[in-house]
């Protein structure tokens, strides 16, 4: 071996100790800047708080439901809107039967409640029906198959031979809500029956609003339909026969 | 014929004894059999103490029979306002906040506001409004200025109303309350005969007339069940509130074992009881087994003070139908394997008769071997 390629050979050495030494001193550096990088942002993120509130809120939605749908166990034949239940021709052999959506969603921990009156039983062109009056000029509230039907007690009504007009509540989806009633509820008055229901409180009677349905907690998205159901008596006056019925939602006290 | 007699006789007791222990541990197995399917304590139920049984769910589409027409929402914010913290006024005084609603529907809509009272109903939970004017004791509604009155809203918009509540100087020191109710003012016309839908949605507002208040809040009627054999056992009792303003009291009730070891601690909600009335309330103690004789004591603490109320009553827990179904079945095995065991002694062991015959038998000289005599 010659001197000169002992001497390359050192040559090759120290450079590539060289380089070596540099890669690793590069590592390190990198790493340590990395390491201090990352310990500046832990310090500026533990400075960085981010706040944010959530209102106390209550929603209240209605839909309408064509008719045509399957609900508290009967064919709606009539459509209806949010703010409209229109009962169409009412017939006095056959049941009218609509229906409506309610949705309610609450973040209040006590829950909610819907309460409902009617203004009046339907009167001829929305006129006056004093008390529980049931004459020609007036569809009276249903009173069901055993007569006992209120705005507080439930009755089976299956026969459109028990004239007038009444609601029931269909809580099928089973999102949450606690119906007072349900159209297939099989106690008490409407034990054996196929549609139990109740008349609305009537504010012309003094009748106060009656609770339909609620939750004792936060609630989101709880639906319930309500079915209205009506059926002239046979002597009824020709006409258009209205009434307002109002729903309330509220928070629990 | 005695003997014959006594074996029959003791046949016949043996036959008895049999039957006896064979009913005895029929009737444990029955009553084990009724007990673990119809009075055990029902799977299913929840783990924790509950007071109210509540529920959240997720919000799901409606049945899919029905198409949905239009829909109306509307968003009151918030629920409840006055409550926590309480806004207090002193007679006299004018105070002023915000509320605020929100058109929640995809179309516009004309947003009226009002404020009414409200009574609530015979549970002491849901407020009634009041739509006629009234001027009681606790109402509230008449002495409240809005404005506006009337927003037009486009869909998913947000008002703000000014509430000013003017309190009279001679207003009654105490809780006053009135609900802020938004409702959407549509006109329904030609829509033949049916209805005409009013929805509402609401704030309650509570508001404290400052001055000389009674505050005072009393139990009645604590009561779980004198002898349970499984549980959750029930309890309920009522809270009178005597006070000039509403209480949220805080209530817990205690489970204390015979030797007054504290076993458990059921908190309670908090619930709002409207002044000069009274609520009741139910739960469970969530326990399914119990030994002995209990003692509950119910504490409730209400108003800035931290008052203090406490009632106590005992109940049994002791699931005595098993017990007595597992002492059956016990003394009715044990009578079977004693009166099994005796039977295989006596057919085992030679009656007298066999025995006297046996002993007859061996005295009597062989007759073989009797030398024969010649005659």
């Amino acid at each position: 071996m010659s001197k000169y390629t002992v001497y390359t050979t050192q040559k090759k050495l120290v450079v590539a100790g060289i380089l070596l030494s540099c890669i690793i001193f590069g590592s390190l550096f990198t790493t340590i800047q990395a390491t201090s990088y990352t310990n500046d942002l832990d310090e500026v993120s533990k400075t960085v708080q981010i706040t944010a509130s959530v209102a106390p809120q209550i929603t209240f939605l209605i839909s309408g439901v064509t008719s045509g749908s399957t609900i508290c166990n009967t064919t709606t034949n009539a459509s209806t809107s949010a703010f409209i239940v229109p009962l169409s021709q009412l017939s006095d052999t056959s049941f009218t039967n609509a229906a409506q959506l309610f949705t309610i969603s609450t973040n209040d921990p006590k829950g909610y409640v819907v309460t409902a009156k009617q203004s009046d039983q339907l009167g001829r062109d929305a006129g006056s029906c004093i008390g529980d009056y049931s004459g020609s000029d007036c569809i009276p509230d249903a009173t069901g198959n055993n007569s006992l039907m209120s705005h507080t007690i439930s009755d089976s009504w299956d026969s459109p031979l028990y004239k007038g007009f009444g609601f029931s509540l269909d809580n099928s989806s089973r999102t949450g809500p606690t119906p007072e009633f349900e159209f297939n509820l099989d106690t008490g008055y409407c034990s054996g029956g196929t549609f139990c229901a109740r008349q609305f409180a009537d504010a012309e009677d003094l009748e106060y609003s009656h609770p339909l349905f609620s939750s004792t907690s936060i609630s989101t998205n709880h639906n319930l339909f309500v079915c209205y159901r009506a059926v002239t008596p046979e002597n009824q006056a020709q006409g258009t026969y209205r009434n307002t019925i109002i729903y309330t939602a509220t928070t629990i006290f | 014929m005695n003997q014959q007699n006594m074996k029959q006789k003791n046949k016949n007791n043996y036959t008895l004894l049999f039957i006896l222990g064979f009913c005895v541990t029929a009737l444990g197995l029955i009553i084990l059999f009724q007990l673990i399917f119809f009075a055990s304590p029902k799977p299913g139920k929840p783990t924790t103490n509950t007071f109210i049984p509540t529920s959240i769910t997720t919000p799901t589409t409606p049945g899919t029979s029905s198409e949905l027409l239009d829909t109306v929402s509307l968003t009151a914010i918030p629920p409840r306002f006055g409550d926590n913290p309480i806004l207090k006024a002193k007679p006299g005084e004018q105070l002023q906040f915000k509320l605020r609603v929100r058109n929640t529907s995809e179309v516009p809509l004309i947003v009226k506001t009002t404020a009414t009272d409200f009574i609530l109903d015979q549970t002491g939970r849901i407020p009634i409004p009041i739509d006629a004017e009234v001027n009681n004791r606790w109402s509230l509604a008449s002495w409240l200025t809005m404005g506006p009155t009337q927003n037009t809203l486009p869909p998913k918009a947000t008002a703000d109303i000014a509430v000013t509540i003017s309190v009279p100087s001679d207003a009654l020191p105490g809780g006053h309350y009135a609900i802020v109710l938004h409702q959407p003012d549509i006109q329904a016309t030609n829509f033949g005969s049916g209805s005409a839908i009013t929805q509402r949605v609401g704030t309650l507002l509570y508001l404290v007339v400052e001055g000389t208040i009674t505050k005072a809040a009393y139990i009645h009627n604590f009561h779980f069940p004198r002898f349970t054999e499984f549980g959750p056992v029930p309890f309920s009792f009522t809270v009178e509130n005597a006070s000039d303003i509403h209480l949220n009291p805080q209530t817990k009730i205690e489970i204390y074992s015979l030797f007054n070891k504290k076993l458990d601690t059921i908190e309670l909600d908090s619930e709002n009881i409207f002044p000069l009335s009274e609520k009741e309330f139910q739960g469970a103690w969530i326990r399914d087994w119990g030994w002995g004789l209990y003692k509950a004591k119910l504490i409730m603490s209400y108003g800035s003070s931290d008052s203090i109320v406490i009632a106590s009553t005992s109940f049994w827990l002791f699931p005595l139908r098993l017990c007595l179904a597992i002492l059956a079945l016990v003394l009715g095995l044990l009578l079977l394997f004693a009166t099994f065991k005796r039977y295989s002694q006596y057919k085992d062991t030679p009656s007298k008769e066999s025995l006297n015959q046996n002993t007859a038998l061996a005295e009597q000289p062989n007759s073989s071997n009797q030398p024969k005599t010649n005659v």
